[in-house]
């Protein structure tokens, strides 16, 4: 038997999954095992508090918020671990959102990957999906001016980590 | 910022529209967690209930009570869920050695990582399939308690309660998505921690994962995980 709520989340995945996969690749600096985590994640939150999702003022606020949450409780769970520890970690292939895409995309991945969660996520909702800053603060929970502190920082640190790339420095972060 | 952009666009990569399988998935997660939810707080209302009436019971019953008046209803709940610590007498484990374990725990698995111990009424039952409970799964933690040194790639302990492990100084550190699991951090001399699992539900006090703790000794090969 399928209930109201069981039919509104179907269609809601159905619809918004590709695109919180496409979000949640980038928070987590193309870590694409840690994103389908995310999603799957931040997915299972709204399907409990679905009532909630659907009287929120702002559904994808919501969303956003739920997924930078995630993310949050994703880094603290690292140490309450699951399954046993090894000495040594085994080889691993590539996965697919690690194909070889050029030395641009490389350096930037890696940049990105250096920087906290929350100025990652700042940079990604607010140079990707061109959110403004109160848009951006409300998902990251923060105030207006830590969005600004935090996406100038960032920005800067991305600058300086991709230094050596002419091309980025030409056309990317510096204008 | 239009080439910054282009950039996070090729890291995104693209939109792949989800299976039904994974639909499906997505959907029985959220049903299995909403009844997760709900059964925990039917289970905190119940809990409630029972120790009122024990608390009533032993109340009236106090000064007059006969073995015949004992609260039958609240006393196997309450059993159920208390595990004691006893001397630990079996084969002793390789990367750690314990002087204790819970009455009626066996070691599960142990290597130079790691030590997991499980309720013995897991044992003998072949045909179980380890992958649909992980309480026979000698890879997961979920259930038992791990012993282990602390990760290569981790940071210290988060805020918790300070506490002596024996002569050594420990944090219990409440695990955010859990009730009464918690893990022992236990300052070794040689800089990494040792860190001691208490799943959620296994019946231990703070107490006894403490004194838990203290008997749990480092041997020289141990060695510390990674991820």
């Amino acid at each position: 038997m399928t209930s109201e709520r069981d039919q509104q989340f179907h269609d809601f995945v159905r619809a918004r999954r590709a695109g919180l996969v496409r979000t949640a690749t980038l928070l987590t600096a193309g870590d694409a095992h840690l994103a389908e985590d995310l999603v799957q994640s931040t997915l299972t939150k709204l399907y409990v508090a679905w009532p909630a999702f659907q009287r929120a003022h702002s559904p994808e606020g919501y969303v956003r918020r739920v997924l930078v949450n995630a993310l949050t409780d994703e880094r603290r769970r690292l140490w309450w671990r699951r399954e046993r520890p090894t000495a040594e970690l085994p080889d691993r292939p590539h996965t697919a959102a690690e194909p070889a895409r050029g030395e641009l995309d490389d350096g930037l991945r890696t940049a990105l990957r250096d920087l906290p969660p929350k100025m990652r996520a700042a940079v990604v909702f607010r140079y990707f999906y061109d959110l403004d800053v109160a848009e951006t603060a409300d998902a990251l929970g923060c105030s207006h001016g830590t969005v600004k502190s935090q996406t100038a920082r960032a920005l800067d640190r991305l600058r300086e980590a991709l230094q050596s790339n002419a091309l980025f420095l030409r056309q990317g972060v510096t204008q | 910022m239009t080439d910054l952009r282009n950039h996070l666009e090729g890291i995104a990569g693209p939109a792949v529209p989800p299976t039904m399988t994974e639909i499906d998935a997505d959907l029985k997660r959220g049903r299995h967690a909403l009844r997760r939810r709900r059964a925990v707080q039917v289970a905190g209302g119940s809990t409630f209930a029972v120790a009122a009436l024990v608390a009533a019971v032993a109340f009236a019953g106090s000064g007059a009570q006969t073995p015949g008046d004992s609260p039958q209803a609240g006393a196997p709940a309450v059993a159920e869920g208390v595990t004691h610590l006893v001397a630990y007498t079996g084969k002793q484990p390789k990367g750690f050695t314990i002087d204790k374990a819970p009455d009626g725990w066996f070691v599960q698995a142990d290597d130079e990582s790691s030590l997991l111990l499980a309720p013995s009424r897991i044992k003998g039952k072949p045909g179980v399939d380890p992958s649909q409970d992980p309480l026979y799964d000698d890879r997961s933690f979920v259930g038992k308690i791990a012993v282990m040194l602390q990760s290569k790639d981790e940071q210290g302990p988060r805020d918790g309660k300070a506490v002596k492990v024996g002569d050594k100084d420990g944090v219990l550190v409440k695990s955010l998505d859990s009730t009464d699991g918690r893990t022992l951090w236990v300052k070794q001399p040689k800089g990494a921690y040792l860190l001691i699992q208490f799943w959620d539900g296994i019946g231990l006090s703070q107490d006894e994962m403490v004194v838990f703790g203290a008997g749990v000794h480092v041997n020289k090969d141990a060695k510390q995980g990674v991820g």
